[in-house]
């Protein structure tokens, strides 16, 4: 191609947009929907505002006033109708049949999911604009400083990308069966009114909370502290919407294998990050990064618990796309046979998790600040994990034996729910029955009961006993899983071994 | 490389619950050849289309779009295929520019390139006068033609459609058709499913017979006629003494069949040509005044009608 025939920088500018942000600018462009939620923001600016000039002096008082009304009339825009659009947006496209013309395209599933989100940021940044003067009104009423502006602006558009999130990430759910159309519209309609009633509710309150809070804290702390929970389910929601949209013989567990991974390394990096802020605030002697380690890490098992369930319930066999993309070198192969689709190399990753899980909790405090974790905090992370181990391995057990078929996966899943039912009913039933009378005492009836149990263990009551049954029914539970975890690992290294043949 | 086919497609078997849609069902799709897909209602024509364009998985067996199999490699597949599903469907609030520019844009088609592809479908699709008009509601021709010409974008090497000429009036299929001989030229395979089986006879060099999910033949469409008509099928004109020259005919040897049709003679030969000669001559000597006679080629509509059943499922 010769210099004249270049094209200007803006079209290469333009020519790495997401397609589909472009698409839906269109789309608001040409339809009316978009025109009307922006001129009745328009109309509400115009409300506040006489309201506002109707006060005969204005006061800082009214300033704030103004900025919680300002904040009234976004809330809805951003939490509910933004949100809300890019759920039917993305259902109308799955529902429709339009995707499949977009996944024949080179468009991935996650590019798709990324342009549905970024259209929705977008939306949120035109409808701050459009409030823009109003809120450059309230600061120049006094009634509000910047700082508490800044922060209340970025909670809010945090909170509507995760809103956005999870409305995407339902739409694109609805990809299952007609049965579960209904489920994600109730979902998505629930909980995006619930966030917004509840936002409105207790506005107020969080904007003088933010301002005193600001006054005394630092900020970035504060901040950070806040809203990586928030940005780590926007990537999770987006990880389960493309999944849903993904070809049904794409890899769809690394990416949430190496978001558990990811997801127990950020935990790790908060509580060290908390900690040496109060540190840095002189409060070290009376804290113990053991026992704070320790909580974050069981937080975390509960929080990633599904993953590795997850993981130990998949179809055990490589699909022939993820085979044909397994690295040629055994060695590479080998290291990420565990992140690989498959019941067998799920339990495997579910034991590596543990293990790194443990090992943070053993290396971290001595390394960090010369003190080992106690042998409580111990004994409660390490019950957690095993419970972790123990309903994956059970799962992962009953997986392997329906066979290789994808669509039994739901069978060994419904095992979770069956096991949690049986294990916190039946002891009571028992207890009733043998006429025991209330539940005083911990019995092995109740290991199948992680709450119980846990809560036991927490209060130092026979945790030594509950220990020894943990550890135990962890061991078998893998050994029940040896076989598949072997033939996982050992298949990975047959398919590269297959690649490096075919490359010959 | 070269000498794999453009598309070939092998066991393929997908069900539905019970049902069968396609069981075992193998062929082969060259560059330059456009294979008619025919079969009645229900059996499995859209399946087998949706499948190789890796929206839908097969239960067994595999198919190669270019060397690269819908199962293994999906992605390569699709960017040497264009499908053309059975009913287009269109966005709310997106004119026909916009919404070309958009496919081009997921196709990753850049800058000059992009433009300049799109011009290039626009007017061999004939959309020009069109570009402004939504998506949404374009007739049913113009809502093929754009369909056509957004599976044009990506210059596939591999055509599939899907019932492209439904709903077309007869001027449109005219069009159409010359448009798929234009892409064929060009060094495209196509395979199409369709119907309308005189318009398809026309268009196409090869066809794939199925019925109830199942292979019932392919190939060149004459080497089917072949295998289809077991006995030459000859039509005779006379002048005159139609009913005589039947009379004749029934008395022959090798004759079977005979009919009158339309004021012609049919009838099945099963010797060799010598024969048929010799039959000539004895029908001229005993009288009767010939002006046609000639073999029938076996249509289109024959070999799926005597090839096909009828059974739906
Ligand atoms: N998603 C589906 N769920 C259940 N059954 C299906 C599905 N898709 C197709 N079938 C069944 O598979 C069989 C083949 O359907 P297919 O659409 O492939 O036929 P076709 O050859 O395209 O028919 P037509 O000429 O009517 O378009 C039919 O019996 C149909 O009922
Ligand atoms: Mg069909």
């Amino acid at each position: 191609m010769s210099a004249a025939e270049k094209d200007s920088l803006t079209t290469r500018l333009g020519d790495r947009v997401n397609p589909i942000l472009i698409r839906e600018v269109h789309q608001a462009l040409n339809g009316r929907g978009f025109l009307v939620t922006a001129g009745l923001a328009l109309l509400s600016i115009v409300v506040i505002a006489l309201i506002v000039a109707a006060e005969d002096d204005i006061s800082p008082r009214e300033g704030e006033f103004f900025f919680t009304s300002t904040l009234m009339a976004l809330v809805p825009i951003l939490f509910f109708i933004v949100p809300f659009q890019a759920f039917l947006s993305m259902r109308a496209e799955v529902g429709g049949g339009t995707v499949e013309h977009l996944l024949m395209s080179r468009l991935t599933p996650g590019a798709i999911v990324r342009g549905k989100l970024i259209a929705a940021t977008v939306q949120f940044v035109v409808y701050m604009a459009i409030f823009s003067p109003l809120i450059a009104m309230t600061f120049l009423l006094r009634g509000v400083d910047v700082p508490t502006i800044v922060v209340m602006l970025t909670l809010a558009f945090i909170l509507a990308l995760g809103s956005s999130a999870v409305a995407v990430a339902c739409g694109a759910l609805c990809r299952w069966k007609s049965f579960f159309k209904v489920i994600p519209f109730g979902i998505v309609l629930l909980g995006l009114g619930w966030v917004t009633g509840g936002s409105m509710v207790i506005l107020e309150d969080i904007v003088r909370e933010t301002r005193s809070a600001l006054a005394e804290e630092d900020t970035l702390h504060w901040m950070s502290m806040m809203l990586t929970p928030v940005l780590v389910g926007v990537i999770l929601c987006a990880l389960i919407g493309a999944s849903a949209l993904a070809h049904p013989y794409a890899n769809r567990s690394t990416a949430f294998r190496v978001f558990a991974l990811l997801g127990l390394l950020i935990s790790l990096g908060m509580a060290l990050y908390n900690y040496d802020h109060q540190a840095a605030r002189s409060l070290r002697y009376y804290l113990d990064l053991g026992a704070q380690l320790s909580t974050a890490i069981t937080l975390t098992a509960v929080c990633l618990c599904l993953f590795p369930f997850f993981a130990a319930t998949e179809a055990p066999r490589l699909t022939p796309r993820v085979a044909n993309s397994v690295p040629r070198n055994p060695l590479l192969a080998f290291l990420v046979a565990p992140l690989l689709p498959g019941a067998g190399r799920g339990m495997v990753f579910t034991l590596l998790l543990t293990t790194l899980a443990l090992t943070a909790l053993y290396v971290l405090p001595n390394w960090w600040d010369g003190d080992p974790a106690t042998a409580e905090a111990w004994r409660v992370t390490t019950a957690t994990w095993l419970y972790v181990i123990i309903f994956a391995g059970v799962a992962g057990f009953v997986r392997n034996l329906l066979g290789p078929q994808p669509n039994r996966n739901w069978f060994a899943r419904g095992v979770l729910p069956a096991m949690l039912f049986l294990g916190v009913i039946l002891p009571l039933i028992f207890s009733a029955v043998g006429g025991r009378g209330p539940v005083r005492s911990w019995s092995v009836l109740y290991i199948f009961n992680p709450f119980y149990t846990l809560s036991r263990v927490v209060r130092w009551r026979m945790e030594g006993e509950i220990m020894v049954w943990l550890w135990g029914l962890a061991v078998l539970a893998v050994l029940l899983n040896v076989v598949p975890m072997v033939r996982g690992v050992l298949e990975v290294l047959a398919a590269a071994k297959a690649r490096r043949g075919r490359a010959a | 490389m070269t000498s794999k086919p453009l598309l070939s497609v092998r066991s393929l078997s997908r069900s539905f619950g019970k049902v069968k849609a396609v069981s075992d069902v193998s062929f082969d799709v060259e560059r330059g050849q456009i294979f008619g897909f025919i079969g009645p209602n229900g059996a499995g024509k859209t399946t087998t289309m949706r499948i190789l364009a890796t929206l839908d998985l097969p239960d067994a067996g595999d198919a190669w779009v270019g060397g690269h199999s819908v199962l293994e490699a999906p992605r390569l597949a699709c960017q040497q295929l264009g499908f053309m599903a059975d009913r287009f469907i269109p966005y709310a609030n997106l004119p026909v520019a916009e919404f070309l520019d958009f496919m081009a844009r997921a196709y990753g088609l850049r800058g000059r390139t992009r433009t300049r592809t799109i011009a290039s479908v626009v007017d061999f699709c004939g959309l020009d006068e069109f570009l402004s008009r939504p998506t949404t509601g374009l007739s049913k021709g113009m809502a093929q033609r754009l369909h056509l010409a957004k599976t044009l974008l990506h210059d596939p090497g591999l055509l599939v459609l899907d019932e492209p000429a439904a709903g077309l009036d007869p001027r449109a299929r005219v069009e159409f058709r010359d448009l798929l001989r234009e892409l064929a030229a060009a060094g495209k395979g196509i395979l199409i499913s369709s119907h309308l089986l005189s318009e398809l006879s026309e268009s196409c060099d090869g066809v794939v017979v199925i019925e109830q999910g199942q292979l019932v033949v392919t190939g060149s469409i004459d080497d089917i006629a072949r295998q289809v008509q077991a006995h030459n099928a000859i039509l005779v004109r006379v002048q005159s003494g139609l009913e005589a020259a039947e009379r004749f005919m029934l008395t022959q040897p090798h004759v079977r069949e005979v009919l009158i049709r339309d004021g012609r003679l049919g009838f099945e030969f099963d010797a060799d040509d010598d024969a048929l000669a010799e039959l000539l001559a004895r029908l001229i000597g005993e009288g009767v005044r010939v002006s046609e006679f000639r073999h029938v080629e076996a249509s289109l509509e024959e070999i799926f009608l005597r090839t096909t059943d009828g059974r739906l499922q």
